[in-house]
């Protein structure tokens, strides 16, 4: 026996990742929530008009937006690595590491942040220029916009970090004992 | 025949607590496997039948005792050592097949070749080469959850082999199986067992499916009542 150990890279992450993104039910739902915080900061980020007490309340609205996205992402997330404790238990069983599982996580949760981003950037800019005609598609703030994409992908890796680092805790064992 | 054992158990005991008291899951077991051999694991329920592939299998630590796997005692390797193991020794064969639900055949027969080091475009070259081998060669595109339970059982067995594993632990690999298809699945994994040499230690509490074995090792309490040779 060698010292080598087994292997798992981001690639491999991606293609693994994508696969449970299209298999179950869930990435909808995390989508639809980080997309919905990602078109309200695009918004604001556009609007950049008004008074100080409405740009106050608007981020105060975005605030709660975000944490919403935050929490039903973090939820979301958490039964996905119950509804999937026994097939982590198999990565383990096939020469998975911890790291590898957590890394398989933060990536879905990385895919489902740039989709949901890219949704956000879309309705938010649709809305600025219907509610706002003095803006035009030539007088967009790209900088603004695709700073969007920084913060869907923040809430939905750091929204991730508990459930990622539960499933790569998990005890093989009993996970391959456990009933769904 | 009997060369140096590819796997030597000595004295292994697991002990779990619950509520104040001991169960002895397995009491001073010993135990040797040979290449090439297919062993059956007879025992009734709460024997210790997958309590001794936890700790063959290095997910598990032993209470007491030794478990050698080509000379190397398991106690002595660390976390990524150990998942090198069960990547690259030891092959599963579990009782509810335990496919990934969102991977094709082909892709779950290929994913182990993933953690092996290998290239994608070959782990699924060979893990093609291995369902045809079990006679899967037309269902490769079909999720587990169109397979029926035998064909399932049958992509795990071309799993567990598509790193060319020394070892195969097949954990009551017909438990989920009617009679009929699970004498199938032990001729299958017999004559793997003949045409690439690879030991298979399989647990059963069917006396049915012990037919065909070099030996069967009745457990019964977590000790060894007695070892046949047939
Ligand atoms: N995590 C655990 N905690 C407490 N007791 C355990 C644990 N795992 C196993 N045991 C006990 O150890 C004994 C052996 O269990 P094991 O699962 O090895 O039996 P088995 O022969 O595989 O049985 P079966 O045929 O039902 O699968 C049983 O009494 C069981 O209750
Ligand atoms: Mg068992």
């Amino acid at each position: 026996m060698t010292g080598d150990s087994t292997h798992f890279g981001l690639t491999d992450a991606f293609r693994l990742g994508l696969r449970y993104i299209r298999g179950r039910g869930q990435a909808p739902v995390n989508i639809a929530s980080i997309s919905l915080a990602s078109a309200f900061y695009a918004y604001i980020a556009l609007m950049r008009i008004g008074t100080q007490t409405l740009r106050t309340y608007r981020l105060w609205l975005l605030f709660v937006a975000v944490v919403v996205a935050a929490v039903s992402m973090a939820t979301v997330m958490l039964i996905s690595v119950y509804e999937r404790y026994r097939e982590i238990g198999v990565l383990k069983c096939l020469g998975a590491l911890d790291r590898h599982v957590f890394l398989l996580l933060i990536v879905e949760a990385l895919i489902q942040g740039l989709i949901g981003g890219g949704i956000g950037i879309l309705l938010g800019s649709i809305s600025t220029l219907i509610s706002n005609t003095s803006i035009s598609l030539s007088g967009i703030n790209y900088l603004a916009l695709s700073s969007t994409l920084l913060l869907s992908t923040l809430i939905s890796i750091v929204s991730s970090l508990y459930p990622a680092y539960r499933a790569m805790r998990l005890n093989p064992i009993e996970a391959l004992r456990y009933e769904v | 025949m009997k060369s140096e054992p590819l796997i030597e158990v000595v004295d292994l005991a697991r002990y779990y607590e619950m509520a104040g008291t001991i169960i002895k899951a397995l009491d001073g077991v010993n135990l040797e496997f040979y290449r090439g051999e297919y062993v059956s694991i007879v025992g009734p329920s709460g024997s210790g039948k997958t309590t001794l592939f936890n700790l063959i299998g290095g997910l598990d630590r032993p209470t007491r005792g030794k478990v050698y796997v080509d000379g190397v005692d398991l106690a002595e390797l660390d976390a990524y050592e150990l998942a090198w193991l069960r990547c690259r020794k030891i092959g599963y064969i579990f009782q509810n097949f335990n496919l990934i639900g969102v991977l094709t055949a082909l892709e779950n027969v290929a994913l182990p070749t993933v953690f092996a080091g290998l290239p994608w475009e070959e782990g699924l070259k060979k893990a093609e080469e291995l369902l045809r081998l079990v006679g899967l060669g037309d269902r490769l595109g079909h999720l587990p959850s169109e397979l029926s339970a035998g064909q399932q059982q049958r992509v795990a067995i071309a799993r567990a082999m598509v790193n060319d594993p020394d070892i195969i632990l097949a954990d009551e690999p017909t438990g989920n199986l009617d009679h009929e298809t699970g004498r199938r699945i032990i001729g299958l994994l017999q004559r793997l067992n003949r045409e690439r040499e690879v030991t298979i230690i399989a647990a059963t509490h069917d006396v049915e499916m012990i037919k065909g074995s070099d030996r069967v090792v009745w457990l019964r309490d977590g000790r060894v009542e007695k070892i046949e040779v047939r």
